[in-house]
């Protein structure tokens, strides 16, 4: 059916239910990483954390700030990275991500916003002395 | 193929466009088919004069809506083209006097568009600035007025924050130089009283969709003063005083005079109604924080609010199903901010951060009620999800 909704169903579904949204607690999960970025000051913004328990990603969760496109990513990628193990984290393809919630072109920025701050997470993974932040 | 269906949801939306009224669709109906008035109103035979016969009657019901001799209205497609034709058309009209024309920054884009177009052709264009509460003082509009001044548009109400300029008093500097004075009464014909009789006022646009009539169908008053004229933009038959050719739409045209005439009797229970659902939806609201009212208070049916912390399209879609705008409807698609908020002060994330609600005709005490509670949901979860970050 034709329809020019901006939304999708997976868009609305991981706007609408962000069961990863909200700060990191405290340290009695375990370890705590996290990776920040934001598009510009005032932009868009994101924080992601999690800790690592047996190898493996858990406790995944965010914050963010910006349009549905950007906060749905978000939960997404949170949803995907919960559970797995470092290494796998490495080869996660965030344009396939963006494919998937249908993002549109002239919010691509976004996305490579969000990516920032998965890449400083991998980093503040690979080096616990660092908190991955970037702008 | 199938169209979407529209389901349930929360209409609050009433200053993009209305619903038509039933008894307009029936009067419009009316004017279709082969067993109704069918004909083209400029024909001489019998289907042809029954057409014109109802296209008078409804220049009639819009005169009576605004107090005026029936003769002064141009039927036209919508409030951009009358907005089109009274600046271009008056502008051009009055050019051998004088190429100094004046407006707000805060208009709609037909009439900021239109006179950007005369500033390419040459004229000289003033934009004024709105005090931060929107409106626009009689003084500011005195110092931009030249002795080459030909024409002056101001809106009567603000699309996006339902503000009131004062165009009795904006209108008589005008009238007493002389000066063409065109007001852009879209947001406010058929929901404020207007008496053209006695109001300053030369050209005044308005478009039927806004106070329950279809889209498509608009009209021009033009006051018949000496000096009080627009040169047309379409060239064709003789139609609406060679001013506007074209087959006049009868259906349309019939439409908008039943709803001027439901309009006009309902004018004074509008503004009662849309008082009480703005007081109750401020009530409903009253335990979130910081948020900003935009603009003075004015219309009670528009009511502009922005909470800053919170990113708008997701406001808005954190929404849903309540409909709603986050600027005028014709830039909703873009992400810029709106230019109507930013020249009234507000910062570019609180200008983002604006949402337009707008009660009408059909809004229940209930719709008011689920729309204060989820916009105080939606607002205290993306401030939550914000929270902390830098």
């Amino acid at each position: 059916m034709p329809t020019n909704s901006p939304y999708n169903d997976l868009l609305l579904e991981c706007f609408g239910n962000p069961r990863h949204a909200g700060a990191a607690g405290d340290a009695d999960s375990g370890m705590k990483f996290s990776g920040q970025a934001s598009e510009f000051p005032g932009g868009a913004r994101v924080r992601i954390s999690c800790a690592v328990e047996e190898g493996r990603l858990t406790h995944l969760v965010f914050q963010a700030w910006g349009c549905p496109h950007f906060l749905a990513a978000a939960e997404l990628l949170c949803r995907r990275l919960d559970g797995l193990d470092v290494s796998s984290a490495e080869n996660l393809d965030l344009a396939e991500l963006a494919e998937q919630l249908a993002v549109p072109v002239e919010k691509t920025v976004r996305i490579l916003t969000l990516e920032d701050a998965f890449n400083n997470l991998k980093r503040a993974l690979e080096n616990p002395e660092i908190s991955g932040k970037s702008n | 193929m199938t169209e979407p269906a529209v389901t349930d949801f929360i209409y609050l939306d009433y200053a993009a466009t209305t619903p038509v009224d039933d008894a307009v669709v029936a009067r419009m109906r009316d004017c279709l088919a082969l067993d109704g008035t069918f004909g083209n109103p400029s024909s001489i035979h019998a289907p042809g004069r029954a057409a014109a016969a109802k296209v008078e009657f409804a220049r009639a019901q819009v005169g009576e809506l605004l107090n005026t001799d029936p003769a002064n209205i141009i039927f036209t497609s919508g409030a951009t083209e009358s907005d089109n034709l009274a600046i271009i058309g008056g502008a051009r009209y009055r050019a051998h006097r004088g190429r100094h024309i004046v407006t707000m920054r805060t208009e709609h884009k037909a009439v900021l568009d239109a006179f950007s177009a005369l500033e390419r052709e040459g004229f000289e264009v003033t934009w004024l600035d709105p005090a931060s509460d929107g409106t626009l003082a009689t003084e500011t509009l005195e110092a931009a007025l030249r002795d080459d001044t030909q024409l002056v548009s101001i809106m009567h109400v603000n699309n996006e924050t339902g503000v009131i300029q004062d165009i009795a008093a904006l209108g008589a500097l005008c009238r007493n130089r002389d000066i063409l004075f065109h007001v852009d009464a879209a947001q406010s014909v058929g929901k404020l009283p207007l008496d053209l009789a006695r109001l300053p006022v030369d050209l005044l646009s308005l478009t039927a969709h806004k106070f329950y009539g279809p889209k498509g169908i608009g009209a021009l008053y033009i006051a018949d003063r000496p000096g009080c004229h627009v040169e047309p933009l379409l060239w064709g038959g003789g139609q609406e005083k060679r001013i506007r050719p074209g087959t006049i739409p009868v259906h349309q045209v019939v439409g908008l005079g039943e709803a001027a005439a439901i309009a006009g009797q309902r004018i004074a229970d509008n503004w009662n109604h849309v008082s009480e659902l703005r007081q109750q939806f401020l009530a409903g609201i009253e335990g979130l924080d910081e948020l900003l009212i935009n603009g003075a208070k004015g219309y009670p049916g528009i009511l502009n609010i922005s909470a800053p912390g919170v990113e708008g399209e997701s406001l808005m879609l954190a929404l849903a199903p309540v409909c709603v705008a986050s600027g005028s409807a014709c830039n909703a698609k873009t992400a810029e901010p709106s230019y109507v908020l930013r020249a009234l002060g507000r910062s570019d994330l609180e200008a983002q951060a604006a949402i337009r609600f707008s009660f009408g005709r059909y809004t229940t005490a209930r719709d008011v009620a689920v729309a204060a509670e989820r916009y105080c949901s939606a607002v205290t979860a993306l401030r939550a999800l914000a929270a902390g970050l830098d």
